[in-house]
């Protein structure tokens, strides 16, 4: 329900009616006029609008309950638009506009194939584990991208990044909250539950080091469909209100896999998400999850950075084994205690692991259509450039190799020892115990 | 993955909250208050849907009792937002607002509800002047835990609403 200042009253009950109609005409500050199609949401802060301008471009005004119209907000705005984007994947104030009651500024309209990460968690929107890592780099290179210009986002949750179930792109919006890092004029705190404790408890206000914390919320919410503080210390509460989040989210939070404090696993039938998953994952995304959520709560100059999380979720979706038996993804476990196999989690069988390229601290399963990123040979994260992609032989459908699909030339050493140049567009033999170099970094084709 | 293969798991977990209306049917609500009513609370429900729809840590169930001579669940069972719609009331009678209060508190023991919720959520809308004696069943309802727990809003309706009795 939404409370505004400029509602009307009928019949002496307060009743919520959109602050602007479909057909009004606002003039920008840059002096663009633009015409309301349609609400399209309200939320505590002010309404969201679909507006066109005379030429017929759409764009989305935020407009603020009049609560919200105050000089500080206006001059973050002001800011905003001024400082410009940091890139096409912020839905970034572009334009100002004020009424005698009110202000509002003008952004880009969310595409459709955007859907939200409540739509994640209610299993409305379903991305592959693939996509759902990529979806991880993205996000973190969206704050770094953010942090590094010096700003703080201040309110990262469920309802401030979107992404693209198909290709696992991101974007953020609400980004109105952004301000100048180490500026205390920001006009929330966060959203409990993704706050960092230091917030919860009142000790500080939001920054780009809560920021951090509030990404490993949201980055373990993703891939865990849970919240990493809520085990048996929630299920234990009847009524969960904001004293007893208080608790849990800044008085005592406790990780629910804290290593040695194993007071609050989570409880079976209630929990299940946090179980199922944690038993999916390999070992490092799982030891960065405890960093996050042990160092990173009691010191948050130990926090996981953003290029920590881009390194993993790399590392996560390189790994990925899909089941020749049943078809689901799977990941590839490192010195599987249960000896050469994986495990599939869906059908329970062995999974034979596929050939896998060793390339310096990365390692790439080969599945028919894993593709080798410049990343992969210099740890720059440029995963645009490609410089292999495993490919089916033309004749023998049995038969798999790795493309050179780079502009250099590779030294193919075999497992004899005998050596023979790979020109671009020329494969290699998957036979494990192959070396490749690659220009000047070495891989090696491996079984295990 | 194969086509439509999904992840492990199910939908993230979260809790039932129960919002229930009270709403004042009295004959002083007659006319212009009682339509006015009707047309507020119609008003609310799709905010009420998106605002569930951007809140996956709830469950929201809505239900209603009305009060005029007596009291009586106008719509009794915990209706998911998505479904739930308002039936217009008339209003005629008497204002047995602690009779309304009754009703919730029996509802407010466990069971019927969960062990684990929301605090629950109980919206009053009337004019305010109950003819019955409503402090005792008032006060019966605030010392339930979940009576204790709930979040309690009284919207008065009318401009001759007597807002001591609301507060």
């Amino acid at each position: 329900m939404t409370n505004n200042g400029e509602e009307d009253r009928e019949g002496g009950a307060s009743l919520t009616i959109s602050m602007l109609q479909s057909g009004d005409e606002l003039t920008s500050k840059n002096g663009i006029t633009y015409k309301i199609v349609k609400l399209l949401g309200s939320g505590g802060q002010g309404e969201v609008y679909e507006v066109i301008t005379s030429n017929g471009c759409l764009y989305a005004l935020k407009w603020y309950h009049a609560h919200m119209n105050t000089k500080n907000q206006k001059e973050i705005i002001e800011k905003l638009v001024e400082d410009g984007k940091p890139d096409e994947r912020f839905l970034w104030p572009i334009d100002q506009i004020e009424s005698s009651k009110t202000f509002g500024y003008i952004m880009d309209l969310r595409p459709s194939a955007y859907k939200s990460i409540v739509d994640l968690m209610k299993r409305r929107v379903e991305p592959s584990f693939r996509e759902l890592c990529t979806a991880g780099f993205n996000l973190a290179d969206c704050f770094q991208k953010l942090h590094s210009l010096g700003y703080s986002y201040c309110d990262i949750s469920f309802g401030n990044a979107f992404l693209n179930a198909e290709n696992g792109e991101v974007l953020i919006c609400d980004n109105d909250n952004v301000i100048v890092n180490g500026m205390t004029n920001s006009s929330v705190q966060g959203t409990l539950g993704f706050m960092a404790p230091e917030i919860v408890i009142g000790e500080k206000g939001p920054s780009a080091e809560t920021d951090l914390f509030s990404l490993a919320i949201l980055l373990f919410y993703m891939f865990m469909l849970h919240h990493p503080l809520e085990g048996a210390q929630e299920a234990s509460i009847k009524c969960f209100d904001a004293v007893a989040k208080q608790r849990v989210y800044g008085q005592n939070p406790v990780f629910i896999w804290h290593p040695e404090d194993k007071c609050n696993r989570p409880i079976s039938g209630y929990q299940d998400n946090a179980i199922i998953y944690w038993g999916i994952y390999p070992k490092f995304i799982k030891e960065l999850f405890i960093l996050a959520f042990t160092e990173g709560i009691t010191n948050p100059k130990r926090r996981i950075v953003e290029n920590q999380w881009k390194r993993a979720f790399i590392q996560l979706r390189d790994r990925i084994i899909i089941c020749p038996i049943c078809g689901a993804e799977t990941f590839y476990q490192d010195n599987s205690s249960f000896g050469a196999s994986n495990i599939c989690w869906n059908c329970n069988k062995n999974i034979e692991t596929p050939p896998l390229l060793k390339i310096g601290n990365n390692l790439i399963i080969l599945n028919r259509d894993t593709v080798v990123f410049e990343h992969h040979l210099y740890n720059d994260f440029n995963l645009s450039d490609r410089v292999a992609k495993v490919s089916q032989h033309p004749a023998y459908a049995n038969k798999w190799g790795l493309k050179n699909v780079s502009q250099k030339d590779w030294l193919f050493t075999k497992p004899d020892g005998s050596a023979v140049t790979v020109k671009p567009g020329k494969n290699v033999p998957l036979i494990c115990g192959t070396q490749i170099n690659f220009g000047n970094i070495e891989g090696e084709i491996k079984r295990n | 993955m194969s086509e439509g293969f999904k992840r492990p798991g199910g939908e993230m977990a979260s809790r039932p909250l129960h919002f229930i209306w009270l709403v004042d049917c009295s004959g002083s609500m007659m006319g212009e208050k009682i339509q006015s009513l009707n047309y507020a609370i119609r008003q609310t429900i799709p905010d009420m849907r998106s605002a569930a729809d951007e809140n996956p840590n709830a469950q929201l169930f809505i239900r209603a009792v009305k009060f005029s001579e007596g009291a009586s669940w106008h719509i009794a069972t915990p209706t998911p937002v998505d479904e739930f719609e308002w039936i217009d009331l008339e209003a005629e009678g008497l204002t047995d607002m602690g009779k309304a209060f009754e009703l919730v508190s029996n509802q407010l023991q466990m069971p019927p509800m969960p062990e684990r919720a929301l605090p629950p959520v109980i919206v009053l809308l009337s004019d305010g002047q109950p003819t019955d004696e409503y402090r005792k069943s008032l006060e019966d309802l605030l010392n339930l835990p979940w009576g204790k727990k709930a979040i309690k809003i009284a919207i008065a309706i009318g401009s001759d609403a007597d807002t001591t009795v609301l507060k």
